[in-house]
């Protein structure tokens, strides 16, 4: 009996949190409306003047609660978080678990948990104070000078290259965020791959290379998504770090690769403080924030949806062996 | 080409041609790694362009020239390699193709190489992050820092130290409790459609960014349009507990139902009690799990900052077990909020704060390791 009382705590907190935010969001909702979704200003309003009442809801003047900066900024650091992280940790996961001797194969994973554990303010430290400030001197160059270059993408990738502060160093830091999830679980996968189809392979003389790619990989594909899936929900609410290197430049897209923005969580530490003084400003942040779960909880049903599909199709030889 | 291949070649009366391709790109290869040593060592400041990036790197392009050439070299080498000896292979089998094609060998050697660039980029970073920290931090370190309270930017970091301690405990009573009990119910009680849906709801649970949970906190338990604690142990303590409490939850499931049947069986069969069965067969050798779980836990509690940040506050003076209305002190509030304060104190308090974190992430890492290791030994 106590067991259940404990056992139904976290689906309490969780209605209660829903509740919660949508009964603070719906002010904001009925103020903002789709502008929310759709609109880039963002103005907290005037704090000394008297507030106005508008359609019956109280808020302050000027207030403008347009979030679409915020959520393709979240949504833009992540995808350049993933594109980095899943060939690096799949790269290093199949070394890992195929080549190294076993020692330092342990030493490997000992650097997998040390980045997994490592506190995001620390992540964050190193991406304001080193990480930031190397990319803005010599990586975001590098890559205007080249891909910059290249006749259709100078827009995105070319122009100024910014301070380091921005979306292109928030999305390497998620990455080094994300890759420990990705590799370690990546690892054990191909660690748990049965040794009679990969010997099939060799027997038929497949090079390294082809047993990975077409018995390796396609037997462990589903849950390589499952732990893409997971990076992806870890890089979509991460919070502290890129608050510290995003360069919180609310309301406005960046203009190319380099250009200073904010995500929804970084904007809710970072500004929350100012919005506490106006019950209007906390409930866009609860708007903000159920935003942000519909977000992660959408990823997770899609992954749950497409591990179903794949895991389907994908497994070469029959998993009775 | 080996003795033996050459031998061979000679027996079977073919007359050796140099690969012109192999040597041009070996050629090439070794001008590139020789430039990139060059260019390394004439950066001269590896050290400080790695830690820095601030001043001292002005020679930060022929750093970057220097790692260029030796990719260059990485990448040319091998191919020029592998070339010659696909050619002294074809040689030696007097003309005949070699049984796997050039083209097959070098996508592999590629691929190969690869894998170890992406190795690299993820052992790198973790060397980097680590070494960053300490080579800023160790210089500036102070033994009274953990004996004397911060004052303002500078001082100490005491009560940041205690209040994290403080916190932590707090999650690991409250929230190791409730999971520890959710796990044991899911494992052990539950079943059919009620374990699916309970389930469920520490699975969603794991999926909600921290930063909504501790926003959901400071507007339930600290703002006054709600319970109005004001910032506090207990609003901390509590947002914390709901975030850990999936981790230790699952741990505790999983370690649980990991205990092998013949346990249970052989209890059963001995006539033992289920309930007593339960605490001192199968928790018992669930233990380890639920351990790893609660280290977890722990080192999630130390290292968080976003949802304490509107919750627990931030105080100069030494926690008392004052549960609401007294702000509590937490060891990651100083690195986010010193490291850019133009006060030299309040930055080298920053790192002050980040070396004490980094040794608690290591000494959790050995803890887990050293329980793992113990676990396995005594598994039989």
């Amino acid at each position: 009996m106590i067991g259940l009382g404990g056992a139904v705590v976290p689906g309490l907190v969780l209605i209660g949190l829903l509740v919660e935010l949508i009964f603070k969001a719906l002010p904001a909702i009925g103020y903002s409306g789709l502008r929310f979704l759709t609109g880039s200003t963002w103005n907290f309003g005037a704090d000394y003047a008297t507030p106005v009442t508008t359609n019956g809801l109280t808020h302050l003047q000027g207030e403008e609660f347009g979030a679409l900066p915020q959520i393709l900024g979240t949504l833009a650091t992540s995808a350049i978080a993933l594109i980095i992280a899943v060939p690096v940790s799949v790269g290093a996961a199949l070394l890992i678990a195929e080549r190294l001797p076993r020692r330092l194969a342990g030493i490997a994973g000992v650097f997998l948990e040390l980045l997994a554990g490592v506190p995001s303010v620390l992540v964050g430290l190193w991406g304001a104070v080193t990480l930031g400030p190397i990319v803005a001197r010599h990586v975001s160059p590098l890559i205007a000078h080249t891909v910059g270059r290249i006749p259709g993408l100078t827009g995105f990738f070319g122009q100024s290259t910014g301070s380091g502060q921005g979306l292109f160093t928030s999305g390497l830091l998620l990455a080094v965020m994300v890759i420990p999830i990705i590799a370690s679980t990546s690892r054990d996968l191909i660690r748990g791959v049965p040794v009679l189809p990969r010997e099939g392979a060799v027997a038929l003389g497949m090079s390294d290379f082809e047993c990975a790619r077409k018995v390796t990989l396609p037997w462990i594909a589903s849950g390589i998504l499952g732990a893409v899936v997971l990076g992806l929900g870890r890089a979509l609410g991460e919070t502290i770090a890129v608050a510290m290197v995003c360069g919180v430049a609310l309301g406005s897209l960046p203009t190319n690769l380099y250009g200073a923005m904010v995500t929804i969580a970084a904007n809710i530490v970072q500004n929350l403080e100012t919005a506490i003084t106006d019950p209007m400003d906390i409930s866009a942040f609860a708007e903000l924030a159920l935003a942000l779960m519909v977000i992660t909880l959408l990823t997770n049903v899609v992954a749950t949806l497409l591990v179903r599909r794949v895991s389907g199709t994908a497994i070469p030889v029959g998993r009775g062996l | 080409m080996t003795e033996a291949t050459r031998a061979h070649a000679r027996t079977a009366g073919l007359k050796w041609r140099p690969p012109v391709l192999a040597v041009v790109l070996a050629v090439i290869g070794i001008i590139a790694l020789v430039l990139g040593i060059l260019y390394l060592a004439d950066g001269s400041s590896l050290p400080g362009f790695l830690i820095a990036g601030s001043s001292e790197v002005g020679h930060g392009h022929h750093v970057l020239r220097g790692i260029a050439g030796l990719v260059v070299a990485a990448v040319v080498l091998p191919f020029g390699w592998q070339i010659g000896w696909t050619r002294a292979r074809i040689a030696a089998d007097s003309g005949e193709w070699p049984a796997v094609p050039a083209g097959r060998k070098i996508a592999n050697m590629w691929y190969w190489i690869a894998c170890c660039i992406a190795l690299a980029l993820v052992v790198g970073p973790a060397l980097w992050l680590v070494g960053g920290v300490l080579a800023r931090a160790v210089p500036h370190w102070q033994w009274s820092v953990i004996t004397t309270d911060t004052l303002g930017d500078t001082g100490g970091l005491k009560q940041a130290i205690l209040g994290t301690l403080l916190i932590t405990l707090g999650v690991l009573i409250i929230g190791g409790t409730i999971s520890i009990l959710t796990g044991l119910y899911l494992a052990e009680l539950a079943s059919g459609r009620l374990r699916t849906v309970l389930r469920s709801g520490y699975e969603i649970l794991s999926g909600i960014p921290s930063i909504v949970l501790g926003l959901v906190g400071y507007l339930v338990l600290v703002s006054v349009t709600g319970l109005g604690w004001r910032y506090g142990l207990m609003p901390a303590v509590l947002v914390l507990s709901v975030i850990v409490i999936p981790y230790i939850t699952k741990a505790t499931e999983t370690s649980l139902l990991q205990v092998p049947t013949s346990y249970r069986e052989g209890a059963d069969a001995l006539g033992i009690p289920p309930a007593w069965t339960l605490r001192r067969i199968v928790f018992k050798s669930a233990l380890p799990g639920i351990v790893t779980g609660l280290l977890v836990a722990t080192a999630i509690s130390v290292g968080e900052t976003a949802p304490l940040l509107y919750t627990a506050g931030w105080s100069d003076f030494t926690p008392t077990l004052q549960l609401t209305g007294q702000p509590v002190a937490f060891l990651t509030y100083p690195v986010f909020s010193f490291f850019d304060l133009p006060v030299e104190g309040a930055k080298i308090l920053a790192y002050d704060a980040a070396l004490l974190l980094l040794v608690f992430v290591l000494l959790v890492i050995i803890v887990g390791r050293v329980i793992v290791a113990w676990s396995r030994r005594h598994a039989e």
